[in-house]
């Protein structure tokens, strides 16, 4: 099992319903293969950095989900099936969550001596004014 | 004697020519370690104009993440996020 997300490219001249339901079919591809949809996220109409087959804009949804490696495969050749999407892409994200997760582990590890630090200056402001004093 | 007669360059006026500031990776500095393709913005910022991919000496990025700056923006380019070329 791994993660994977994929980000889809339609279309534009599709209606909002047609759009929602190419996005429910690949996530009843991915179900179907024994994946599990982690989260939908619907970009909504962009424009294009460059136009495809002479169109300028397109809808972009990203799904991202957890899965076999045959759940990539069946997704992959649907997809490529489908003539209303234009470009997509698959991308393994397990190492790229490995190193977020360092990253954070790393950051919490830093902030601690940094605490330790704001609670010794206080410490010693204190006394300061009994030594004058004295003198 | 000519050059006891030229006149002093005031204090902290003029900018020094020969000194660069030194360039640094900033992934490494900000304790970046994946660069993503759907984040456009911050790949813009190594793209030059044309949209060539920025070279390392350009921007001072170390070759790790350069490596990883690559496929980001390759990908991007793929989606039609970013430009192959513009004019």
């Amino acid at each position: 099992m791994s993660f994977y997300e994929t980000l889809i490219l339609t279309v534009p001249h599709l209606t909002d319903e047609e759009q929602d339901q190419i996005a429910a079919d690949y996530t009843a591809v991915i179900e179907g293969q024994k994946g599990t949809i982690r989260n939908v996220d619907k970009w909504g109409k962009r424009v294009l950095a460059y136009p495809i087959n002479k169109i300028n804009e397109g809808v972009y949804t990203l799904i991202e989900f957890t899965g076999d490696g045959k759940v990539v495969l069946e997704l992959d050749r649907k997809l490529k099936i489908n003539e209303n999407v234009m470009r997509h892409i698959v991308v393994n994200q397990d190492h790229d969550i490995k190193l977020r997760e360092r990253a954070e582990a790393k950051a919490k590890k830093k902030q601690r001596p940094v605490k330790v630090e704001v609670e010794a200056p206080t410490v010693e402001s204190t006394p300061a004014p009994e030594t004058k004093e004295e003198a | 004697m000519a050059m006891q007669q030229r006149p002093r360059r005031p204090r902290g006026g003029k900018r020094n020519f020969f000194y660069k500031k030194k360039k640094y990776c900033k992934f490494c500095a900000g304790n970046i370690d994946v660069i993503d393709y759907k984040d456009i913005n911050l790949l813009r910022n190594y793209v030059l104009e044309g949209s060539m991919i920025a070279p390392r000496r350009a921007t001072g990025t170390c070759a790790k993440h350069q490596r990883k700056l690559q496929t980001a923006i390759k990908r991007a380019r793929v989606m039609a996020l970013l430009p192959y070329v513009s004019e």
